[in-house]
Protein backbone atom coordinates (compact mmCIF):
# COMPACT_ATOMS: atom_id res chain seq x y z
CA UNK A 1 0.00 0.00 0.00
CA UNK A 2 1.35 3.39 -1.08
CA UNK A 3 -0.81 5.70 0.50
CA UNK A 4 -3.67 4.31 2.89
CA UNK A 5 -6.71 6.27 5.20
CA UNK A 6 -8.01 4.46 8.21
CA UNK A 7 -11.01 5.99 9.30
CA UNK A 8 -9.96 9.60 8.73
CA UNK A 9 -13.12 12.23 9.98
CA UNK A 10 -12.13 15.92 9.14
CA UNK A 11 -13.25 18.63 11.40
CA UNK A 12 -13.09 23.18 10.23
CA UNK A 13 -15.44 23.38 13.43
CA UNK A 14 -18.76 23.52 11.17
CA UNK A 15 -19.50 19.65 11.79
CA UNK A 16 -17.77 16.76 9.86
CA UNK A 17 -16.41 17.32 6.03
CA UNK A 18 -15.11 14.25 6.40
CA UNK A 19 -16.09 10.94 7.93
CA UNK A 20 -14.87 7.40 8.50
CA UNK A 21 -12.99 7.39 4.95
CA UNK A 22 -11.23 4.24 4.87
CA UNK A 23 -9.27 3.46 1.37
CA UNK A 24 -5.65 2.56 0.11
CA UNK A 25 -3.95 3.31 -3.09
CA UNK A 26 -1.93 0.92 -4.80
CA UNK A 27 0.99 1.42 -6.88
CA UNK A 28 0.33 2.17 -10.28
CA UNK A 29 -3.15 2.84 -9.54
CA UNK A 30 -5.26 5.84 -11.42
CA UNK A 31 -7.91 6.71 -8.80
CA UNK A 32 -10.87 9.06 -9.57
CA UNK A 33 -12.66 11.02 -6.60
CA UNK A 34 -16.16 11.59 -7.97
CA UNK A 35 -18.70 13.67 -5.84
CA UNK A 36 -20.96 16.53 -5.37
CA UNK A 37 -19.51 20.39 -4.71
CA UNK A 38 -18.54 20.58 -1.25
CA UNK A 39 -18.52 16.33 -0.93
CA UNK A 40 -15.20 16.52 0.63
CA UNK A 41 -12.99 15.69 -2.54
CA UNK A 42 -10.55 18.53 -1.79
CA UNK A 43 -10.34 18.10 1.89
CA UNK A 44 -9.66 14.77 1.61
CA UNK A 45 -6.57 15.50 -1.08
CA UNK A 46 -5.60 17.53 1.56
CA UNK A 47 -5.32 15.28 4.67
CA UNK A 48 -3.79 12.69 2.27
CA UNK A 49 -0.78 15.09 2.29
CA UNK A 50 -1.07 16.36 5.45
CA UNK A 51 -1.78 20.19 4.48
CA UNK A 52 -5.21 19.62 6.41
CA UNK A 53 -5.54 17.96 9.94
CA UNK A 54 -7.96 15.24 10.71
CA UNK A 55 -9.92 14.98 13.85
CA UNK A 56 -10.01 11.02 14.16
CA UNK A 57 -8.08 8.20 12.19
CA UNK A 58 -4.49 8.36 10.56
CA UNK A 59 -2.91 8.28 7.14
CA UNK A 60 -0.61 6.07 6.25
CA UNK A 61 2.39 6.79 3.83
CA UNK A 62 4.41 3.53 2.86
CA UNK A 63 3.48 2.04 6.12
CA UNK A 64 3.93 5.15 8.20
CA UNK A 65 1.90 7.28 10.22
CA UNK A 66 2.16 10.33 8.05
CA UNK A 67 2.90 12.85 11.24
CA UNK A 68 6.24 10.96 11.14
CA UNK A 69 7.50 12.48 8.14
CA UNK A 70 8.62 16.21 7.68
CA UNK A 71 6.99 18.11 5.17
CA UNK A 72 10.27 17.93 2.72
CA UNK A 73 9.85 14.00 3.06
CA UNK A 74 5.92 14.07 2.25
CA UNK A 75 6.96 16.32 -0.88
CA UNK A 76 9.44 14.10 -1.96
CA UNK A 77 6.84 11.22 -2.26
CA UNK A 78 3.64 12.97 -2.63
CA UNK A 79 3.04 15.66 -5.16
CA UNK A 80 -0.23 17.99 -5.82
CA UNK A 81 -1.71 19.90 -7.99
CA UNK A 82 -3.67 22.15 -6.21
CA UNK A 83 -6.69 24.19 -7.95
CA UNK A 84 -5.66 27.51 -9.81
CA UNK A 85 -3.02 29.62 -8.18
CA UNK A 86 -2.35 33.25 -9.17
CA UNK A 87 1.06 34.03 -9.41
CA UNK A 88 1.63 37.99 -8.17
CA UNK A 89 5.22 38.27 -8.98
CA UNK A 90 6.79 37.88 -12.65
CA UNK A 91 8.00 33.94 -12.46
CA UNK A 92 9.17 31.94 -15.52
CA UNK A 93 8.28 28.79 -16.14
CA UNK A 94 11.23 27.61 -15.62
CA UNK A 95 11.78 28.85 -12.25
CA UNK A 96 8.15 27.77 -10.88
CA UNK A 97 8.50 24.03 -12.06
CA UNK A 98 11.32 24.24 -9.97
CA UNK A 99 9.74 24.06 -7.15
CA UNK A 100 9.09 20.89 -7.66
CA UNK A 101 12.85 20.62 -6.67
CA UNK A 102 12.64 22.23 -3.26
CA UNK A 103 12.53 19.57 -1.03
CA UNK A 104 15.63 17.86 -2.88
CA UNK A 105 18.68 20.98 -1.90
CA UNK A 106 19.59 22.63 1.04
CA UNK A 107 18.38 26.36 2.17
CA UNK A 108 21.06 28.25 0.43
CA UNK A 109 22.38 27.68 -3.19
CA UNK A 110 21.29 26.78 -6.56
CA UNK A 111 19.64 23.85 -8.43
CA UNK A 112 22.08 21.51 -8.91
CA UNK A 113 22.41 20.09 -12.76
CA UNK A 114 20.52 17.14 -11.89
CA UNK A 115 17.19 19.12 -10.85
CA UNK A 116 17.62 21.44 -14.26
CA UNK A 117 17.65 18.50 -15.88
CA UNK A 118 14.71 16.97 -14.54
CA UNK A 119 12.89 20.19 -14.70
CA UNK A 120 13.63 20.25 -18.20
CA UNK A 121 12.82 16.94 -18.63
CA UNK A 122 9.38 17.23 -17.11
CA UNK A 123 8.29 20.24 -19.20
CA UNK A 124 9.37 18.15 -22.44
CA UNK A 125 7.48 15.39 -21.45
CA UNK A 126 4.64 17.75 -20.65
CA UNK A 127 4.72 19.38 -24.33
CA UNK A 128 6.27 22.78 -23.48
CA UNK A 129 9.66 22.45 -25.04
CA UNK A 130 10.64 26.24 -25.35
CA UNK A 131 8.66 27.06 -22.58
CA UNK A 132 11.49 27.58 -19.76
CA UNK A 133 11.91 31.35 -19.91
CA UNK A 134 8.02 32.37 -20.65
CA UNK A 135 6.73 34.26 -17.90
CA UNK A 136 3.82 32.21 -15.82
CA UNK A 137 0.97 34.70 -16.30
CA UNK A 138 1.56 35.24 -20.29
CA UNK A 139 0.42 31.55 -20.61
CA UNK A 140 -2.97 30.34 -21.61
CA UNK A 141 -4.87 28.14 -19.09
CA UNK A 142 -4.35 25.06 -20.95
CA UNK A 143 -0.51 25.61 -21.17
CA UNK A 144 -0.72 26.57 -17.23
CA UNK A 145 -1.89 23.53 -16.23
CA UNK A 146 0.91 21.43 -17.78
CA UNK A 147 3.20 24.01 -16.36
CA UNK A 148 1.40 22.85 -12.67
CA UNK A 149 1.67 18.81 -13.66
CA UNK A 150 5.20 19.07 -14.70
CA UNK A 151 5.84 21.23 -11.33
CA UNK A 152 4.57 17.83 -9.79
CA UNK A 153 6.26 15.46 -11.96
CA UNK A 154 9.70 17.42 -11.11
CA UNK A 155 9.07 16.12 -7.25
CA UNK A 156 9.56 12.45 -9.17
CA UNK A 157 7.27 11.75 -5.99
CA UNK A 158 5.20 7.97 -6.75
CA UNK A 159 1.58 9.86 -5.78
CA UNK A 160 0.31 12.43 -7.91
CA UNK A 161 -2.69 14.07 -6.16
CA UNK A 162 -4.57 16.01 -8.77
CA UNK A 163 -7.63 18.44 -7.75
CA UNK A 164 -9.99 19.03 -11.15
CA UNK A 165 -6.74 19.29 -13.46
CA UNK A 166 -8.94 19.42 -16.30
CA UNK A 167 -11.63 22.09 -14.70
CA UNK A 168 -11.81 24.77 -17.46
CA UNK A 169 -9.35 23.15 -20.09
CA UNK A 170 -10.38 22.78 -23.87
CA UNK A 171 -11.00 19.05 -24.89
CA UNK A 172 -7.87 18.55 -26.46
CA UNK A 173 -5.81 19.84 -23.19
CA UNK A 174 -8.44 18.00 -21.16
CA UNK A 175 -7.40 14.14 -22.47
CA UNK A 176 -3.50 15.51 -23.09
CA UNK A 177 -3.35 16.59 -19.12
CA UNK A 178 -5.06 13.24 -18.15
CA UNK A 179 -3.09 10.88 -20.78
CA UNK A 180 0.17 11.93 -19.06
CA UNK A 181 -0.86 11.22 -15.51
CA UNK A 182 -2.15 7.49 -17.13
CA UNK A 183 1.36 7.12 -18.58
CA UNK A 184 2.81 8.25 -15.31
CA UNK A 185 1.09 5.66 -13.76
CA UNK A 186 2.04 3.03 -16.29
CA UNK A 187 5.68 3.53 -16.92
CA UNK A 188 6.83 4.57 -13.88
CA UNK A 189 4.28 2.75 -11.28
CA UNK A 190 2.97 6.20 -9.91
CA UNK A 191 -0.40 6.20 -8.57
CA UNK A 192 -2.98 9.16 -9.02
CA UNK A 193 -5.60 10.38 -7.26
CA UNK A 194 -7.82 12.34 -9.49
CA UNK A 195 -10.51 14.72 -8.78
CA UNK A 196 -13.11 15.38 -11.37
CA UNK A 197 -16.73 16.40 -12.58
CA UNK A 198 -16.06 14.96 -15.64
CA UNK A 199 -17.54 11.25 -15.50
CA UNK A 200 -16.93 10.33 -18.95
CA UNK A 201 -13.23 11.24 -18.49
CA UNK A 202 -13.31 9.30 -15.23
CA UNK A 203 -14.55 6.12 -16.88
CA UNK A 204 -11.97 6.13 -19.37
CA UNK A 205 -8.75 7.11 -17.76
CA UNK A 206 -9.31 5.51 -14.20
CA UNK A 207 -8.76 1.86 -12.96
CA UNK A 208 -10.92 2.48 -9.88
CA UNK A 209 -13.30 5.18 -8.59
CA UNK A 210 -13.92 6.64 -5.44
CA UNK A 211 -17.73 8.13 -4.80
CA UNK A 212 -18.04 10.47 -2.25
CA UNK A 213 -21.44 11.94 -0.43
CA UNK A 214 -21.47 14.47 2.20
CA UNK A 215 -17.66 13.38 3.44
CA UNK A 216 -18.64 9.49 3.38
CA UNK A 217 -17.66 6.96 0.75
CA UNK A 218 -20.56 5.24 -1.13
CA UNK A 219 -19.40 3.87 -3.62
CA UNK A 220 -15.48 2.01 -4.10
CA UNK A 221 -14.25 -0.09 -6.95
CA UNK A 222 -14.20 -0.15 -10.98
CA UNK A 223 -15.47 2.75 -13.00
CA UNK A 224 -18.26 0.76 -14.09
CA UNK A 225 -19.11 -0.56 -10.98
CA UNK A 226 -19.52 2.70 -9.25
CA UNK A 227 -20.80 5.11 -12.20
CA UNK A 228 -24.16 3.39 -11.83
CA UNK A 229 -27.21 5.17 -12.98
CA UNK A 230 -28.92 4.47 -9.06
CA UNK A 231 -25.40 6.11 -7.72
CA UNK A 232 -25.31 9.12 -10.35
CA UNK A 233 -28.78 9.60 -9.22
CA UNK A 234 -28.18 9.43 -5.53
CA UNK A 235 -24.67 11.43 -5.54
CA UNK A 236 -25.82 13.70 -8.24
CA UNK A 237 -29.66 13.89 -8.19
CA UNK A 238 -29.64 13.94 -11.83
CA UNK A 239 -30.73 10.72 -14.24
CA UNK A 240 -28.40 9.54 -16.83
CA UNK A 241 -28.24 7.41 -19.56
CA UNK A 242 -25.95 4.52 -19.53
CA UNK A 243 -24.38 3.02 -22.15
CA UNK A 244 -20.83 2.01 -23.47
CA UNK A 245 -18.38 4.12 -25.57
CA UNK A 246 -18.48 2.10 -28.86
CA UNK A 247 -14.61 2.92 -29.36
CA UNK A 248 -12.98 1.82 -25.89
CA UNK A 249 -15.66 -0.16 -24.45
CA UNK A 250 -15.95 1.87 -21.52
CA UNK A 251 -18.61 3.04 -19.82
CA UNK A 252 -20.43 6.05 -21.29
CA UNK A 253 -22.81 8.88 -19.57
CA UNK A 254 -25.13 11.48 -20.78
CA UNK A 255 -27.01 13.50 -18.52
CA UNK A 256 -30.55 13.63 -18.82
CA UNK A 257 -32.31 17.10 -18.54
CA UNK B 1 17.04 34.50 -14.89
CA UNK B 2 18.39 32.20 -12.09
CA UNK B 3 20.94 30.47 -14.87
CA UNK B 4 23.11 33.15 -15.46
CA UNK B 5 25.06 33.03 -12.15
CA UNK B 6 28.34 34.43 -14.68
CA UNK B 7 25.72 37.69 -14.82
CA UNK B 8 24.79 37.76 -10.83
CA UNK B 9 28.23 37.51 -10.09
CA UNK B 10 28.65 40.81 -12.29
CA UNK B 11 25.41 42.53 -10.98
CA UNK B 12 26.61 41.87 -7.38
CA UNK B 13 30.08 43.69 -7.65
CA UNK B 14 28.40 46.18 -9.68
CA UNK B 15 26.18 46.64 -6.45
CA UNK B 16 29.11 46.84 -4.42
CA UNK B 17 30.58 49.48 -6.79
CA UNK B 18 27.65 51.65 -6.65
CA UNK B 19 27.47 51.06 -2.77
CA UNK B 20 31.21 52.49 -2.46
CA UNK B 21 30.40 55.19 -4.56
CA UNK B 22 27.34 56.54 -2.80
CA UNK B 23 29.78 55.99 0.22
CA UNK B 24 32.30 58.43 -1.31
CA UNK B 25 29.78 61.13 -2.78
CA UNK B 26 28.13 60.79 0.29
CA UNK B 27 31.52 61.60 2.50
CA UNK B 28 32.79 64.45 0.44
CA UNK B 29 29.44 66.58 0.00
CA UNK B 30 27.95 68.35 2.53
CA UNK B 31 27.37 71.69 3.35
CA UNK B 32 31.36 72.04 3.78
CA UNK B 33 32.43 69.76 0.88
CA UNK B 34 35.56 67.80 1.47
CA UNK B 35 38.45 66.96 -1.01
CA UNK B 36 41.23 64.57 -0.27
CA UNK B 37 44.66 65.22 0.99
CA UNK B 38 43.68 68.88 2.56
CA UNK B 39 42.41 68.25 5.72
CA UNK B 40 42.26 70.49 8.32
CA UNK B 41 41.31 69.86 11.75
CA UNK B 42 37.37 71.06 11.81
CA UNK B 43 37.51 69.24 8.16
CA UNK B 44 38.78 65.85 9.69
CA UNK B 45 36.08 66.08 12.87
CA UNK B 46 33.36 66.73 10.46
CA UNK B 47 34.07 63.86 8.37
CA UNK B 48 34.97 61.68 11.00
CA UNK B 49 32.88 62.61 14.11
CA UNK B 50 29.81 63.30 11.88
CA UNK B 51 29.56 62.35 8.38
CA UNK B 52 31.60 59.15 8.38
CA UNK B 53 29.25 57.62 11.02
CA UNK B 54 25.91 59.27 9.19
CA UNK B 55 26.68 57.67 6.05
CA UNK B 56 27.75 54.10 7.38
CA UNK B 57 24.65 54.27 9.50
CA UNK B 58 22.59 55.64 6.10
CA UNK B 59 24.04 52.48 4.49
CA UNK B 60 23.03 49.86 6.78
CA UNK B 61 19.69 51.70 7.50
CA UNK B 62 18.91 51.18 3.97
CA UNK B 63 20.09 47.33 3.86
CA UNK B 64 17.97 46.59 6.89
CA UNK B 65 14.73 48.51 5.20
CA UNK B 66 14.96 46.95 1.62
CA UNK B 67 15.62 43.79 2.67
CA UNK B 68 13.10 43.13 5.21
CA UNK B 69 10.53 44.65 2.62
CA UNK B 70 11.51 42.36 0.25
CA UNK B 71 11.10 39.54 2.45
CA UNK B 72 7.92 40.45 3.81
CA UNK B 73 6.76 41.09 0.00
CA UNK B 74 7.28 37.60 -1.23
CA UNK B 75 5.90 35.78 2.54
CA UNK B 76 2.94 38.25 2.62
CA UNK B 77 2.31 37.93 -1.38
CA UNK B 78 1.63 41.04 -2.04
CA UNK B 79 4.06 43.38 -3.76
CA UNK B 80 2.50 46.56 -1.86
CA UNK B 81 3.67 45.11 1.66
CA UNK B 82 5.95 46.75 3.62
CA UNK B 83 7.48 46.81 6.88
CA UNK B 84 5.20 49.92 7.45
CA UNK B 85 2.13 48.26 6.46
CA UNK B 86 2.29 45.16 8.99
CA UNK B 87 2.89 47.70 11.70
CA UNK B 88 6.44 46.90 12.14
CA UNK B 89 8.07 50.25 12.23
CA UNK B 90 5.40 51.86 14.27
CA UNK B 91 6.13 49.31 17.00
CA UNK B 92 9.51 50.22 16.98
CA UNK B 93 8.70 53.82 16.40
CA UNK B 94 6.24 53.99 19.58
CA UNK B 95 9.27 51.88 21.86
CA UNK B 96 11.78 54.34 20.65
CA UNK B 97 9.78 57.49 21.58
CA UNK B 98 8.69 55.68 25.14
CA UNK B 99 12.39 55.50 25.58
CA UNK B 100 12.75 58.57 24.45
CA UNK B 101 10.12 60.21 26.69
CA UNK B 102 11.04 57.92 30.30
CA UNK B 103 14.59 56.53 29.51
CA UNK B 104 15.98 59.32 27.93
CA UNK B 105 19.32 59.41 29.57
CA UNK B 106 19.75 55.52 28.69
CA UNK B 107 21.34 54.62 25.69
CA UNK B 108 20.62 51.46 24.67
CA UNK B 109 17.34 52.04 25.70
CA UNK B 110 15.97 53.33 22.30
CA UNK B 111 17.06 50.22 20.24
CA UNK B 112 16.03 47.77 23.16
CA UNK B 113 12.54 49.53 23.21
CA UNK B 114 12.73 49.79 19.25
CA UNK B 115 13.26 45.85 19.29
CA UNK B 116 10.78 45.20 21.66
CA UNK B 117 8.17 47.71 20.28
CA UNK B 118 8.52 45.87 16.48
CA UNK B 119 8.24 42.43 18.17
CA UNK B 120 5.35 43.35 20.18
CA UNK B 121 3.31 45.04 16.83
CA UNK B 122 4.17 41.54 14.42
CA UNK B 123 3.23 39.42 17.46
CA UNK B 124 -0.05 41.98 17.59
CA UNK B 125 -0.95 41.67 13.62
CA UNK B 126 -0.40 37.89 13.76
CA UNK B 127 -2.54 37.33 16.43
CA UNK B 128 -5.41 39.32 14.98
CA UNK B 129 -4.77 37.79 11.75
CA UNK B 130 -4.60 34.08 12.53
CA UNK B 131 -7.50 32.36 12.97
CA UNK B 132 -9.02 28.24 12.81
CA UNK B 133 -8.86 27.84 9.35
CA UNK B 134 -4.84 29.41 9.17
CA UNK B 135 -3.96 33.17 7.95
CA UNK B 136 -5.57 34.57 4.67
CA UNK B 137 -3.05 37.36 3.33
CA UNK B 138 -6.12 39.62 3.38
CA UNK B 139 -6.36 39.11 7.18
CA UNK B 140 -2.97 39.63 8.16
CA UNK B 141 -2.33 42.77 5.65
CA UNK B 142 -5.90 44.17 7.44
CA UNK B 143 -4.82 43.38 10.72
CA UNK B 144 -1.43 45.28 10.10
CA UNK B 145 -3.45 48.40 8.86
CA UNK B 146 -5.70 48.28 12.43
CA UNK B 147 -2.28 47.67 14.38
CA UNK B 148 -0.52 50.50 12.36
CA UNK B 149 -3.38 53.21 13.14
CA UNK B 150 -3.76 51.79 17.15
CA UNK B 151 -0.10 52.51 17.27
CA UNK B 152 -0.13 56.20 15.28
CA UNK B 153 -3.08 57.32 17.54
CA UNK B 154 -0.56 56.10 21.08
CA UNK B 155 2.01 57.76 19.71
CA UNK B 156 0.17 61.53 19.26
CA UNK B 157 -1.29 61.07 22.02
CA UNK B 158 2.66 60.48 23.78
CA UNK B 159 3.57 63.96 22.01
CA UNK B 160 1.73 65.68 23.87
CA UNK B 161 4.09 65.19 26.93
CA UNK B 162 6.84 66.55 24.96
CA UNK B 163 8.21 70.28 25.29
CA UNK B 164 8.21 72.24 22.04
CA UNK B 165 11.99 71.88 21.04
CA UNK B 166 12.19 67.97 21.83
CA UNK B 167 8.55 67.66 19.85
CA UNK B 168 10.16 69.11 16.98
CA UNK B 169 13.20 67.08 16.85
CA UNK B 170 10.73 64.05 17.64
CA UNK B 171 8.52 65.19 14.60
CA UNK B 172 11.70 65.45 12.45
CA UNK B 173 13.06 62.03 13.54
CA UNK B 174 9.07 60.37 13.27
CA UNK B 175 9.91 61.45 9.43
CA UNK B 176 13.03 59.49 9.12
CA UNK B 177 16.39 61.64 10.11
CA UNK B 178 19.79 60.04 10.33
CA UNK B 179 21.24 63.41 12.04
CA UNK B 180 21.41 62.24 15.21
CA UNK B 181 24.19 58.80 13.93
CA UNK B 182 26.60 57.80 16.76
CA UNK B 183 28.78 54.80 16.48
CA UNK B 184 26.89 52.82 18.58
CA UNK B 185 23.90 52.95 16.14
CA UNK B 186 25.97 52.14 13.35
CA UNK B 187 26.99 48.95 15.05
CA UNK B 188 24.25 47.81 15.96
CA UNK B 189 22.33 48.28 12.80
CA UNK B 190 25.39 46.64 11.13
CA UNK B 191 25.46 43.88 12.89
CA UNK B 192 21.29 43.66 12.10
CA UNK B 193 22.24 44.30 8.43
CA UNK B 194 24.53 41.58 8.33
CA UNK B 195 22.84 39.13 10.08
CA UNK B 196 19.65 39.73 9.09
CA UNK B 197 20.09 39.50 5.30
CA UNK B 198 21.93 35.78 6.11
CA UNK B 199 18.82 34.99 7.92
CA UNK B 200 16.33 36.43 5.25
CA UNK B 201 19.03 34.75 2.70
CA UNK B 202 18.59 31.19 3.96
CA UNK B 203 15.19 31.27 3.84
CA UNK B 204 15.05 32.10 0.01
CA UNK B 205 14.49 29.34 -1.77
CA UNK B 206 11.13 28.56 0.54
CA UNK B 207 10.42 32.03 0.02
CA UNK B 208 10.51 31.73 -3.48
CA UNK B 209 7.64 29.00 -3.12
CA UNK B 210 5.29 30.82 -0.70
CA UNK B 211 5.15 33.77 -3.43
CA UNK B 212 2.83 31.66 -5.21
CA UNK B 213 0.76 30.01 -2.10
CA UNK B 214 0.85 28.70 1.49
CA UNK B 215 -0.54 25.97 0.47
CA UNK B 216 1.50 25.41 -2.62
CA UNK B 217 4.72 25.68 -0.06
CA UNK B 218 3.49 23.34 2.12
CA UNK B 219 2.72 20.46 -1.09
CA UNK B 220 6.05 21.06 -2.21
CA UNK B 221 7.67 20.43 1.17
CA UNK B 222 8.37 24.17 2.84
CA UNK B 223 7.85 24.18 6.96
CA UNK B 224 5.29 27.42 6.52
CA UNK B 225 5.28 27.88 10.14
CA UNK B 226 9.04 28.12 10.08
CA UNK B 227 9.78 30.84 7.49
CA UNK B 228 6.73 32.45 8.73
CA UNK B 229 8.41 32.98 12.14
CA UNK B 230 11.85 33.23 10.93
CA UNK B 231 11.21 36.23 8.68
CA UNK B 232 8.75 37.90 11.20
CA UNK B 233 11.07 37.82 13.99
CA UNK B 234 14.41 39.26 11.68
CA UNK B 235 12.08 41.56 10.24
CA UNK B 236 11.02 43.04 13.38
CA UNK B 237 14.65 43.26 14.55
CA UNK B 238 15.82 44.70 11.46
CA UNK B 239 12.99 47.13 11.12
CA UNK B 240 13.37 48.07 14.93
CA UNK B 241 17.03 48.78 15.20
CA UNK B 242 16.75 50.41 12.24
CA UNK B 243 13.69 52.98 13.72
CA UNK B 244 15.65 53.51 16.61
CA UNK B 245 18.80 54.68 15.16
CA UNK B 246 16.89 57.01 12.64
CA UNK B 247 13.70 56.92 12.73
CA UNK B 248 10.51 55.65 9.80
CA UNK B 249 12.57 56.02 6.34
CA UNK B 250 9.80 55.16 4.37
CA UNK B 251 9.47 53.70 0.91
CA UNK B 252 12.62 52.23 1.11
CA UNK B 253 11.26 48.55 1.57
CA UNK B 254 9.07 49.03 -1.31
CA UNK B 255 11.14 50.66 -3.67
CA UNK B 256 14.28 48.97 -4.13
CA UNK B 257 12.51 45.20 -4.36
CA UNK B 258 11.00 46.34 -6.88
CA UNK B 259 13.51 48.12 -9.00
CA UNK B 260 15.67 44.88 -8.14
CA UNK B 261 13.15 42.46 -9.37
CA UNK B 262 12.50 44.53 -12.44
CA UNK B 263 16.47 44.10 -13.04
CA UNK B 264 17.03 40.48 -12.07
CA UNK B 265 13.80 39.19 -11.64
CA UNK B 266 11.78 37.33 -8.81
CA UNK B 267 14.41 34.96 -7.25
CA UNK B 268 14.78 35.77 -3.59
CA UNK B 269 18.30 33.91 -3.24
CA UNK B 270 19.04 37.40 -5.48
CA UNK B 271 16.28 39.87 -4.53
CA UNK B 272 17.15 39.70 -1.15
CA UNK B 273 20.84 39.97 -1.15
CA UNK B 274 20.76 42.89 -4.39
CA UNK B 275 18.15 44.41 -2.38
CA UNK B 276 20.49 44.99 0.77
CA UNK B 277 22.85 46.61 -1.36
CA UNK B 278 20.74 48.45 -3.56
CA UNK B 279 19.03 49.97 -0.54
CA UNK B 280 22.47 51.25 1.23
CA UNK B 281 23.39 53.08 -1.58
CA UNK B 282 19.67 54.45 -2.00
CA UNK B 283 19.54 55.90 1.53
CA UNK B 284 22.86 56.93 1.69
CA UNK B 285 22.56 58.70 -1.67
CA UNK B 286 18.86 60.14 -0.28
CA UNK B 287 20.62 61.45 2.53
CA UNK B 288 23.19 63.06 0.58
CA UNK B 289 20.57 65.39 -0.99
CA UNK B 290 18.95 65.77 2.04
CA UNK B 291 22.06 67.27 3.45
CA UNK B 292 23.11 68.97 0.27
CA UNK B 293 19.90 70.28 -1.31
CA UNK B 294 18.71 73.38 1.04
CA UNK B 295 22.39 73.63 2.90
CA UNK B 296 23.25 74.33 5.24
CA UNK B 297 19.97 73.27 6.61
CA UNK B 298 18.52 69.74 6.62
CA UNK B 299 15.90 67.85 4.85
CA UNK B 300 14.36 64.47 6.62
CA UNK B 301 16.12 62.29 4.72
CA UNK B 302 12.48 59.77 4.68
CA UNK B 303 11.24 63.03 2.83
CA UNK B 304 13.42 62.52 0.24
CA UNK B 305 13.20 58.73 -0.19
CA UNK B 306 9.23 59.50 -0.36
CA UNK B 307 9.87 62.27 -3.17
CA UNK B 308 11.64 59.94 -4.76
CA UNK B 309 9.79 56.72 -4.18
CA UNK B 310 6.16 58.25 -4.97
CA UNK B 311 6.55 59.21 -8.43
CA UNK B 312 8.65 56.09 -9.04
CA UNK B 313 5.90 54.00 -7.35
CA UNK B 314 3.58 55.31 -9.80
CA UNK B 315 5.38 54.88 -12.68
CA UNK B 316 6.10 51.01 -12.05
CA UNK B 317 2.22 50.58 -10.91
CA UNK B 318 0.79 52.54 -14.56
CA UNK B 319 3.40 50.68 -16.38
CA UNK B 320 2.04 47.37 -15.42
Amino acid sequence: MMLEARNIDIDYGTGLILEEVQFAVRAGEFVAVIGANGAGKTSLLRALNGTVETARGEVLLEGKELGSYSRAQISKKIAVVAQENETKFPMTVREFVLAGRFAHGGPFGWETEDDLRIADRCLELCRLEGFSDRIMNELSGGERQRVLLSRAFATEAGILLLDEPTNNLDLSNQALILKLVKKRCETCGSSALVITHDLNLAAEFADRALMLKSGRIVADGAPEDVLTESNISKVFNMNVLRDRNPRSGRVRLTPLF
Amino acid sequence: MIFDRKNHLAAFFALVLLLAAAVSAGLFFGSETISFGTLNETQAAILYQIRLPRVLLGACVGACLAVSGAALQALLRNPLAEPYLLGVSNGAALGTMLAFVFFAAFGFSRPLMAFAGALLATGAVYRIARSKAGMSVERLVLSGVIVTTFLSSIIILLTTLLDATRLRSFTFWLLGDLSQATYTGFYLTLAAAVIGTVLLTSQARALNLMMVGERDALDFGVEVGKTRGIVFLTASAMVGLSVAASGSVGFVGLIVPHLVRLATGSDNRTVLPFSALFGAAFVVVADTAARTLISPRELPVGAITALIGCPLFIFLLKRN
